[in-house]
């Protein structure tokens, strides 16, 4: 949603090196600024991701280290494939498509160390179809590389849609050319991709341990402020003067990004934390907020994919969580009962209260609606869709009853724009 | 395994017929939408032949039990429980 321009700042690793101007680092220019990629032995780079507690940069936040040891310590169930995700499929995040647009090297030399780690043969490049800029150069990085590192490495134009991201949505369609999640079981740590086991890893993480590999644990874990070290790609929109992508420090506080992102424009009420995925939290009860998992996760928060969406004093709350349930409503595959109805019934029902012609019983229906749809799908996209719903609820409580109840939108009666 | 039985829906196999519910009135409710709404924890041992009934008569093969179902779901679930039920 137009907000692909990146956001200079000094914590920069990821996006350290040439200015992000739209242009891809050329391999040369990444090999002279970085090094070549080392080699290193497949336990030692295990032991390294678990020693920096890197945490997966998808929305699940599951650490990376473990993931690959799973697959590392059960030999003899064929050779792995790796999948970089490069789907990101969130509307308002741009973190992975501006990544992937300016340091393709980055993201490639993450995959090539995942397939030497783990012995794969095949890395699959996962790429949302409609960030072009980034298909253009993960696709020109790859052209780059030596023959026999190409000769590993594919490209995928993934679908549109807020599910085709979803891993197991991943491995179906890489299968079968159909981008709906399906059932987990068996773990796709032992069959995933063409029935073998399949590491599915956010591209931002793969750059993360492409500088893992040359620079150490002890390295990663020198930036950050809390628990959970290293930097972290982030998505900041709202009244801020330069929305975009930043790279911090995890645990810099919001109210720092915000100044990183060159200060307020207008008088924010509350911010939208860790994507369409994520949890709403008035502006007051978080502008301290370390930016970090464990420290979101303690206050009831996630960091999810990174995005940082903080809506002002004249934005309707109701208006704006309506339309995102509107917007994953229609992302749902439409295979669990639940998540079909049970999404769309809380996208009527909220739209019907943004726009004033709220029923008697929707209020309470929204509330029990999010609760009952919670943990009934597939794939945890009603749960997603959930959280953000119940979160705006408790967040924006004045004005959903006062939209219910009185027909007013608080936010508009600011502006004098009574509806 | 422990004793817990726990069920378990295919979501993406189960249609909403609300057969599960007639099998075991005590144990399944149906939501808004026709859907099963699953005991949270273990099936109580008094309602074990409702939770079978259920498995058994769903025409989806939706419902299993969720330590001893794989990939296929429910019907290597409902396969190998009949086999037990018999026996
Ligand atoms: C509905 C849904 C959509 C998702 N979309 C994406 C996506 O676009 N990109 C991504 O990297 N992960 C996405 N994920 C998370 C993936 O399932 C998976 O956890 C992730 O790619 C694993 O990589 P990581 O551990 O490095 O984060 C999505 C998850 C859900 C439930
Ligand atoms: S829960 Fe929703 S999005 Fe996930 S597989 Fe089922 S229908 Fe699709
Ligand atoms: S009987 Fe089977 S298909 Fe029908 S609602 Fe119950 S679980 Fe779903």
């Amino acid at each position: 949603m137009g907000t692909t321009q990146p956001v200079t700042q000094p914590t920069e690793r990821l996006l350290a090196g040439p200015p992000l101007d739209g242009r891809a680092e050329a391999l040369h220019a990444h090999t002279t600024r970085l090094g070549a990629l080392p080699h290193v032995p497949a336990v030692q780079m295990i032991a390294a991701l678990e020693a920096t507690g890197l945490r997966g940069r998808g929305g699940a936040g599951f650490p990376v280290g473990r993931k690959w040891r799973a697959i590392h310590d059960q030999p003899g169930l064929g050779v792995p494939v790796i999948v970089a995700n490069g789907a990101e499929g969130e509307p308002e995040s741009a973190k992975d498509r501006v990544l992937m647009a300016h340091r393709p090297h980055l993201v490639i030399d993450g995959a090539l160390l995942a397939a030497r780690t783990l012995g794969a043969d095949r890395v699959e490049l996962y790429l949302g179809r409609e960030h072009t800029a980034a298909v253009r150069a993960m696709k020109g990085a790859v052209e780059e590389r030596l023959k026999s590192d190409r000769k590993l490495l594919h490209v995928i134009e993934a679908p549109t849609g807020y599910v085709a991201g979803e891993s197991t949505a991943v491995v179906h369609y890489l299968n079968s050319k159909d981008a709906r999640p399906m059932l987990t079981p068996p773990r796709m740590s032992e069959r995933g991709v063409r029935n073998r086991p399949t590491l599915v890893q956010n591209v931002e993480s793969l750059a993360q341990v492409a500088l893992i590999a040359r620079y150490g644990a002890d390295w990663f874990r020198d930036a950050g402020r809390g628990k959970d070290r290293g930097t972290g790609l982030v998505t900041i929109a709202g009244p801020v003067r330069h929305e975009g992508v930043a790279e911090i420090e995890l645990g810099t506080p919001l109210a720092e990004l915000v100044e990183m992102a060159g200060g307020l424009t207008g008088n924010p009420k509350a911010v939208l934390i860790g994507g369409y995925f994520g949890t709403w939290a008035p502006i007051e009860s978080v502008w301290g907020m370390p930016l970090e998992p464990e420290s979101l996760k303690a206050a009831g928060l996630t960091f999810g994919c990174g995005l940082v969406r903080i809506v002002d004093e004249r934005t309707c709350g109701v208006g704006y969580s309506a339309r995102i349930m509107d917007f994953l409503a229609a992302g749902s595959a439409m295979q669990c009962g639940p998540c079909k109805y049970g999404l769309a019934d809380l996208a009527e029902a909220s739209g019907r209260v943004a726009g004033m012609g709220a029923k008697a019983t929707d209020l309470y229906d929204i509330g029990r609606w999010t609760a009952l749809v919670t943990g009934r799908g597939a794939c945890r996209h009603p749960d997603g869709a959930a959280q953000q719903m119940s979160t705006a609820l408790a967040v924006f409580a004045d004005d959903f009853a006062s939209h219910a109840d009185r027909r007013r939108c608080l936010a508009a009666s600011l502006i004098g724009a009574y509806r | 395994m422990s004793d817990e039985h726990r069920l378990k829906v295919d979501w993406i196999a189960c249609n909403g017929y609300g057969v599960c519910e007639a099998a075991a009135p005590d144990l399944i409710v149906l939501d808004d939408w026709g859907y099963p709404i699953l005991p949270d924890g273990s099936v109580p041992r008094e309602l074990m032949g409702q939770a079978r009934k259920a498995i058994n008569d769903c025409p989806m093969v939706a419902l299993s039990w969720e330590n001893r179902a794989s990939a296929t779901g429910g019907r290597l679930g409902r396969l190998r429980f009949g086999r037990r039920g018999r026996g």
